[in-house]
């Protein structure tokens, strides 16, 4: 199986809604089947049955067809998410290479200032100070960098989580409806349980459903979504606050 | 060195597209993204400022020196 994405979770609706046209013609084909054999065999209200008959499938069909509604309800909101495991993945990326930045930058200062000089003239100690401010800057840039890299990190990770629950719940409970979705027609079957296979998909697929709306509803990701706003304001506090200390600690000498 | 940081958290995705249907973080994501940016230009700002700095102090340490060699020479002679 390919890495899961938005794409392969409409291919398994589409599969799921196909079963559900598979069961429909099988049900038909099953009742056409039952009612032969009984008008054949002179059976009393057989035409009342087969009416009976069209009602509960019209009934499961609604059921089936409402379901499936409501799973592409969800899909559609979802499709908001669609490039986001890409997407997270760049911005991930990114992060790593500016702090990568941030770490080359600091270790040239870190050479600058503890280079042995000569210079031990007027104002020196005052300059070390201050190259020594600014590399404590440049370090805290490179902890941040890293800090938002991770938090790229964790949402593909809560972000995947999610795609795994929906692609469990569509797949899982298509895959248990099958077996008897696809069951072979038989003349045999009682009247008291035609249209079985149609009533198994929308039974399925409403369990689907189900999880989807939970998940719509914040299931898995509401709560983590907090802490992820919470990491990405605390970090970027940090630079806010490190750029006024800095402009503070950088106002021009006067020479 | 500094500038080139920017650029490249500038590339950043667009966070609609990263977060999806996760929408809480992403103000805070692009004030991150705002404060390191500015953070970055400012320090890259103050990288030029320091080497001025530098190179007026060195200058002055300089001249002095000068200064002071020109006032000890009629001593050594």
């Amino acid at each position: 199986m390919n890495a899961i994405s938005y794409e392969s979770l409409s291919s398994i609706i589409r599969n799921f809604a196909a079963l559900g046209t598979a069961a429909r013609a099988m049900d038909s084909i099953e009742t056409f089947m039952v009612v032969q054999r009984a008008t054949a065999l002179n059976l009393p209200a057989a035409a009342l049955y087969q009416a009976w008959a069209r009602q509960d499938a019209q009934r499961a069909w609604a059921r089936e067809q409402a379901a499936a509604a409501r799973l592409q309800g969800c899909h559609e909101w979802f499709a908001q998410s669609r490039q986001s495991l890409t997407q997270l993945a760049r911005g991930s990326e990114t992060w790593a290479r500016a702090h990568d930045m941030s770490q080359q930058a600091s270790d040239a200062m870190r050479q600058v200032i503890n280079q042995p000089t000569q210079w031990e003239g007027a104002g020196a100690d005052e300059q070390r100070k201050k190259a020594g401010e600014q590399l404590h800057a440049q370090e805290e840039l490179t902890q941040v960098t890293n800090n938002l890299q991770a938090g790229c990190a964790a949402t593909a990770t809560v972000m995947k989580g999610i795609f795994m629950q929906v692609a469990l719940t569509l797949y899982g409970n298509a895959h248990s409806a099958m077996g008897s979705a696809t069951r072979a027609p038989s003349p045999a079957t009682s009247f008291f349980s035609l249209n079985t296979r149609v009533k198994a998909v929308a039974k399925a697929m409403e369990q689907a459903a189900s999880d989807y709306e939970a998940v719509r509803a914040g299931r898995g990701w509401r709560q983590q979504s907090e802490q992820l706003a919470d990491t990405f304001t605390e970090n970027g506090a940090r630079l806010a606050h490190l750029s006024v200390a800095l402009k503070m600690t950088m106002r021009p000498l006067a020479v | 060195m500094s500038a080139p940081i920017g650029t490249v958290i500038l590339s950043t995705p667009e966070p609609t597209s990263m977060f999806g249907h996760i929408t809480t973080p992403i103000p805070a994501y692009k004030l991150a993204v705002t404060n390191s940016t500015e953070f970055v230009e400012q320090s890259s700002g103050q990288h030029g400022l320091m080497a001025d700095h530098l190179a007026r102090t060195a200058l002055n340490f300089d001249l002095q020196e000068e200064t002071a060699v020109a006032l000890t020479k009629g001593m050594n002679e």
